[in-house]
């Protein structure tokens, strides 16, 4: 069977890191009721959509390094853009350094987790693959959403990361 | 440097293959005027969105080939059948291109002309780049199919995941 291994990750890791950086440069040009306004078919606002996709992004990196999920007990609903701002840094620094030290054993254990009350049995590199993938998907929404709103999206094509790690330049700057 | 495999890249394009056959699925219950018109302030329409996903994924493929990709501006637009054929030609080529590329071939660099630039990447950086290409601009269509009235199922990956190894998906 086909399997995501950890350099893989690695890829997929870096580049939503990348574009993440980019969604929340241009969600700080936003006013707070812009920010929060009801606009999306998915999830209702901005902030509704980043934090769900930031959420869920952090719940399959602890479900990975074995952290309860009860342990968690933080007031997402109020956070700051400034705190969620932090959040990505702090999800994507725990990703980050969980990816470095992990072994193929480790990424191809299943994990048991419980979604609705029913019970779900995947190895550690589909819930990975999953949280990376979903939040391409998501951003993709928001680049129709802040278009709307007046705040349109850069291009968040991975082969821009790709050309400016190897030093070259990109045609659209 | 991190690099995606022969391995990883089939992930990625067995889920993009389900992903764009549900899209596909919705976008062909919308009449021909929801279909082409103006809904979209990325591509224009349902029409121009899956046309440039399609275009961005023949394009990145034929590359690695080494085939020739010759422009056709003149060319009427594609109907959403043709849309659904050449997709699924599209994704029938770049499986049989995975099952037969070796590792040292998918890592080997090529020069790709982008933009009056001679972009020069790895094989496995091109595909990727289609494949994750296709994944944002579901996202834009899941957004304007929804404000057509026909918004797509859930299309996350952890679906397939869920029910390739027999298990019930929650939501489903």
């Amino acid at each position: 069977m086909e399997q995501i291994d950890r350099s893989g990750l690695l890829v997929l890791h870096k580049y939503n890191d990348f574009a993440n950086k980019l969604l929340l440069d241009t969600a700080a040009k936003m006013s707070e009721e812009e920010f929060t306004r009801e606009s999306s078919p998915s999830n209702g606002s901005v902030r509704g959509l980043i934090m769900h996709f930031i959420l869920c992004e952090y719940s399959f990196i602890l479900r990975c390094n074995g952290t309860p999920l009860e342990s968690i007990n933080e007031d997402f609903d109020n956070f700051t853009f400034d705190q969620i701002r932090e959040l990505f840094t702090r999800v994507a620094n725990l990703r980050q350094g969980y990816l470095e030290t992990a072994g193929d054993e480790g990424l191809n254990e299943i994990v048991h987790l419980t979604i609705r009350k029913l019970p779900l049995d995947l190895p550690r590199w589909q819930m990975l693959a999953q949280s990376l993938l979903q939040s391409i998907h998501h951003r993709g929404e928001l680049s129709i959403v802040m278009t709307l709103l007046g705040y349109p999206l850069p291009t968040l094509d991975p082969i821009i990361q790709f050309v400016k790690e190897s030093g070259q330049e990109w045609a659209w700057g | 440097m991190d690099s995606m495999n022969k391995s990883s890249l089939l992930v990625l394009h067995n889920y993009n293959n389900h992903a764009n056959k549900l899209v596909l699925e919705t976008a062909a219950k919308l009449d021909e005027p929801a279909f082409t018109t103006s809904s979209s302030p990325s591509h224009g329409s349902v029409q121009g969105l899956l046309t440039h996903m399609l275009t961005t994924e023949f394009f990145f493929l034929a590359r690695c080939e080494g085939k020739p990709v010759i422009s056709k501006p003149d060319a009427p637009p594609l109907t959403i059948e043709e849309i659904g054929v050449t997709f699924a030609q599209i994704a029938e080529e770049r499986r049989k291109y995975l099952a037969w590329a070796s590792e040292d071939l998918l890592a080997q660099e090529i020069i790709v002309p982008i933009g009056g630039h001679a972009i020069k990447l790895a094989r496995w950086q091109f595909l990727a780049q289609s494949l994750m290409h296709s994944a944002h601009h579901r996202g834009e269509l899941s957004i304007v199919l929804t404000g057509l009235g026909h918004p797509l199922p859930t299309l996350d990956i952890i679906i397939k995941f869920a029910q390739e190894s027999g298990q019930q998906w929650p939501y489903s």
